[in-house]
């Protein structure tokens, strides 16, 4: 009882944390409605430059503190004007992206300006401990709880009581409605943003304090950690994220406690899932949310805004370049001959990851552009694909057919599964439960050692062979290129016929209006699982190749990043269109052999790419369809 | 620079730099690197390259090998297998590559093995420690001791010199971490002492309070620490601040002057070994050569690679001596048959599985400082 005890303050002192965090999250969404992905980069920033004030200024804490929450809220501002304002009017998407390629320039500046070390934090509050039998609570809780409490009184005092708020919060409901009653809307976004950078900033300069040290990936694992509160207590509700903090923080320390520690975050992103089954606006979300257009279903009140609402008005205006399914036999056709010309296993390697992203990128393009449900969990897909092939290869010794048979299969189960929570969901919500279904994904992979082997991974896959061809092996780089390239060519086929038959066109229909859809007479749930089930196959054949082009068969490749990775590969095909998604994910895919030359600046630059990429053809490369 | 690099780079991807002319004696030697430069693992990264970009100024000063300067490709893996293999896909097609070294993960350092085995490039893995890294094939070697030849002396750290008989092992969660913490078990119980948590801890992870609650309660007499410097730095700092003083037992990643500095006081009476001793007058030069460069301390992960690629070079010079034809498989067998080479972290004498088997020194942290046990 006392050890349950002191494990619910643990819970306190860390939920604390993240409701802080949360804050910035849900101010932003509730203004600008956008996953800022900044955010993350922002509360980093907001630690080393206190780290940076205090160490090599030799300034005190508290105008260290000062210094870095005002630069930083500058840096907030600056990030809407120059990363998001031009991208008014372009599709929802754009903007998150924009965030997200922010997001890597300032992680990999980050690296570069204070080295990759972690740094201890210079300055402390006190190490004075309190202890209540075993349980202990310390100053710097106590610190971080005041600061926590006080940002969040004045921030809710401020949205509701002064006439800057109220334009926030007008804003926040209804942006035109508030423009036309004379808010200057541009503005408040501006200052949702600056407002969203302080905070950032003061929840890094807390977390430094909290675990006395700095580190430049520090902001995506609680970045993460933010949106999942913000998510649980209600996007866009300011207590609802610090509610949904402490819940986080006792949830996972809890699991932490009595099932095991490398249990805590998947445990604590299942809650979540769960929690989004019964309550889909979040804990404390209420109405609010549906103006926004995150929650409800077919089957509850939901507004006309989707994912592509603002592109499907310009839709006559931009064209949408497409191929028709045999286009894609073509293509592939052509890229046959290349081994016969180029001998470089090198450039064939980059090609051949070049095939896999754009299947994968076309699996995305699937359910986040014809469906309209963003998917930031894709990786979790391709891993089960990968993990099916590196399981049954070798100590069942099954011929390729069967286990990318296997593979394809179990992937689309394992997609449909995870639909269901999604269900209920639309927009930024059903975003950030695909974003926690992806940390499943990967928290399983690491997790479920007789199985997956967690981090030792699976060594020595076997060379491909295909029994249906005869037993045909594919053992040098040239003839697993023609394997890839064959299986992604027929596989983008089927999907395009899919597309482009009455199914996509229902697909379609339902990312634009899901209750004019249901209206129409249309079975919306069955539709959207079956586009799962077809994006989990994509994205399962992927897996099952790349583990065999790979031959190992790690966690690491799983990760959230390569999530985000595929889903700016999807975006920036334009989405929906699976010409261009495959488009964008061959060419992301090879980008960065291309830039290898840059060194460190390379993801800098890859980031500034994707800027102007999105800046000049905001609706994707080839337009959504 | 940056530019010509890059347009070389384009080159090659489009595959007109590819079909070299045959090496010319005065031509550099080449010698591919990898290793994560970027992302959560870079500050590893790091530590490789700032070692092997002085060895490799070192002996292109002191006029190369047999009159031939050495040119290493730096490239980043990111610890990304995908990376690592289309490294060493680049490293396979350049002409006159014989040697490489990396990376710092397993996992990395495999999904290149394959590439570089068919392409007979030797690789030397300053860190890779998975069990059967080397047993991929004859073109696998490391740096770093097996596990479980280190297991026996995590015992005897555990069990003997810190007298534990209840002992818990929170450890790292990668290849690392799980193969030293359950080998280390085993060898623990076969000396009589008793095992009450194994635990991972994820990369990254920094709040460590209610595993800190759970030891508490546990109340075991000493804890292994087989965790990376920075998460093991936060782990000490808020186990003291939780008022459990219980003796602390770790192998080597924590020989880190990086580890002294973030944990400060709480890394007091740490007992640990290493491979590698900054203090030791046999590596003066090198660490006195390292700080003019680097302004900071070599730590043992800048002594692993500094080591390997001293084996693939003193290999390439044996090669060159015998007159064969500089091949990456008459490099590989120099390797493999090289004499016992005294480096930085002990004795390179590669066995029959391509293993080494280094001596480790106790040290215990007294008054910020690594001391000898």
């Amino acid at each position: 009882m006392e050890l349950f005890l002191s494990q619910i303050l643990n819970g306190l002192a860390i939920g604390q944390v993240y409701a802080l965090i949360a804050l910035g999250f849900s101010l932003v969404f509730g203004v600008a409605n956008i996953i800022n992905f900044a955010q993350g980069a922002l509360f980093m920033l907001g630690a080393f430059i206190a780290y940076s004030a205090i160490a090599w200024f030799g300034l005190p804490l508290v105008p260290a503190a000062a210094v870095s929450v005002v630069i930083v809220a500058i840096l907030g501002l600056l990030l809407e004007r120059i990363a998001l304002r031009p991208l008014i009017g372009a599709p929802y998407v754009a903007p998150f992206l924009s965030t997200l390629a922010i997001s890597t320039i300032i992680d990999q500046s980050a690296e570069i300006v204070w080295s990759p070390e972690s740094q201890p934090f210079p300055a402390s509050i006190s190490s004075t401990t309190f202890f209540i039998g075993n349980a202990y609570i310390t100053v710097t809780d106590l610190v971080i709880f005041g600061f926590g409490a006080a940002a969040t009184v004045a921030l809710t005092l401020f949205v509701s009581f002064t006439w800057t708020g109220r334009a926030l919060r007008a804003t926040a409901q209804d942006a035109s409605a508030a423009a036309q009653l004379g808010i200057r809307t541009d503005v408040m976004r501006q200052i949702a943003f600056g407002l969203a950078g302080a905070l950032g900033a003061l929840s890094g300069i807390l977390v430094a304090l909290y675990f006395q040290s700095v580190f430049p990936q520090m902001g995506i694992p609680f970045g993460l950690k933010g949106f999942a509160a913000a998510l649980l207590g209600g996007l866009a509700s300011i207590p609802g994220a610090v509610v949904g903090g402490l819940l986080l923080g006792i949830g996972e320390t809890l699991a932490s406690a009595y099932v095991g520690d490398s249990y805590r975050d998947a445990i604590a992103f299942t809650l979540l899932l769960l929690m989004l089954l019964v309550r889909p606006n979040g804990l404390l979300g209420g109405g609010r949310l549906d103006a926004l257009g995150g929650a409800g279903a077919a089957a509850g009140a939901m507004p006309t805004t989707s994912l592509l609402a603002s592109s499907s008005s310009q839709q006559s205006a931009l064209r949408a370049y497409y191929l028709p399914p045999w286009g894609f036999l073509a293509v592939g056709a052509a890229f046959a001959l290349v081994p016969l010309v180029v001998s470089s296993t090198y450039v064939l390697q980059a090609l051949i990851y070049g095939f896999i992203f754009a299947l994968l990128s076309a699996s995305t393009s699937l359910v986040s552009g014809s469906v309209g449900i963003l998917s930031i969990g894709q990786a979790a897909f391709f891993g089960v694909g990968a993990y099916a092939v590196g399981v049954f290869a070798r100590p069942y010794g099954l011929p390729a057919d069967a286990t990318l048979a296997i593979a394809i299969g179990l992937t689309a189960l394992v997609a449909v599964v995870a639909a269901i929570p999604l269900l209920k969901l639309t927009g930024h919500t059903a975003a950030l439960g695909t974003l926690a279904i992806g940390q499943i994904g990967f928290l399983v992979f690491l997790n479920w050692v007789s199985v997956t082997r967690g981090p030792m991974g699976i060594l020595n896959i076997p060379h491909p062979v295909l029994e249906l061809l005869g037993g045909l092996r594919f053992a040098t780089t040239e003839q697993k290129y023609w394997l890839v390239l064959g299986f992604a060519a027929v596989a983008l086929v089927i999907a395009e016929r899919y597309v482009s038959s009455p199914i996509g066109r229902v697909w379609r229909a339902i990312r634009e209006d899901r209750l004019a859809a249901l209206a129409a007479g249309l079975p919306v749930r069955r539709y959207i699982l079956l586009a799962f089930a077809v994006s989990g196959a994509l994205a399962g054949l992927a897996g099952g190749l790349f583990a065999y082009v790979q031959q190992v068969v790690s966690p690491e490749s799983f990760t959230v990043e390569t999530s985000i990775l595929v889903l700016t590969m999807a975006v920036l095909g334009g989405l929906g269109n699976l010409t261009g998604a495959a488009l964008a994910g061959f060419a992301l895919a090879i980008l960065p052999e291309f830039l290898r030359g840059f060194a460190e600046w390379r993801m800098i630059v890859y980031g500034l790419l994707l800027l102007v990429a999105l800046r000049v053809r905001p609706q994707g490369l080839l337009g959504a369809r | 620079m940056t530019f010509r690099r890059a347009t070389a780079g384009i080159a090659l991807v489009l595959g007109l730099a590819t079909t070299g002319v045959p090496a010319q004696a005065a031509d550099p030697i080449k010698i591919g690197f990898f290793a994560p430069l970027t992302g959560n693992l870079a500050n590893f990264g790091e530590r490789f390259r700032e070692s092997v970009q002085l060895f490799e100024e070192q002996v292109n000063a002191a006029g190369g090998i047999e009159g031939r300067k050495i040119e290493v490709i730096y490239e980043d893996d990111r610890n990304s297998p995908k990376e690592a293999a289309s490294i060493a896909q680049k490293f396979a097609n350049t002409p006159g590559l014989v040697f490489a070294v990396g990376s710092f993960s397993t996992t990395a350092s495999l999904a290149a093995a394959p590439i570089l085995t068919e392409a007979k490039i030797p690789q030397v893995s300053p860190s890779s420690s998975h069990p059967d890294f080397p047993k991929f094939s004859p073109y696998q070697f490391r740096q770093n001791t097996r596990q479980d030849k280190l297991a026996p002396l995590h015992a005897e750290l555990v069990v003997d010199k810190l007298k534990g008989k209840k002992i818990a092992i929170p450890f790292f969660q990668d290849d690392w971490g799980q193969t030293t913490a359950n080998l280390t078990k085993a060898a623990i119980e076969q000396r009589g002492g008793e095992v009450v948590l194994i635990e991972p801890i994820a990369p990254n992870a920094r709040d460590f309070r209610p595993l800190v609650s759970k030891i508490k309660a546990l109340n075991p007499d000493v804890i292994f620490l087989p965790v990376h410097y920075q998460e093991a730095s936060a782990f000490v700092q808020q186990l003291r601040q939780a008022g459990v003083t219980t003796p602390i037992g770790s192998p080597d990643p924590l020989s880190n002057p990086k580890f002294l500095e973030l944990a400060g006081k709480d890394a007091e009476g740490i007992l640990l070994y290493t491979s590698f001793f900054a203090d030791d007058p046999r590596v003066k030069a090198y660490v006195d050569a390292y700080k003019a460069k680097y302004n900071r301390l070599p730590d043992q992960y800048s002594a692993l690679a500094y080591d390997s690629i001293a084996v693939g070079v003193n290999a390439i010079r044996t090669v060159l001596q015998s007159g064969k034809p500089l091949t990456g498989e008459n490099v590989r067998d120099a390797i493999a048959s090289a004499p016992a080479y005294e480096g930085l972290t002990g004795t390179t004498k590669y066995d029959d599985e391509r293993e080494v088997n280094k001596k480790s020194t106790f040290i215990i942290i007294k008054n910020g400082a690594y001391v000898l046990y």
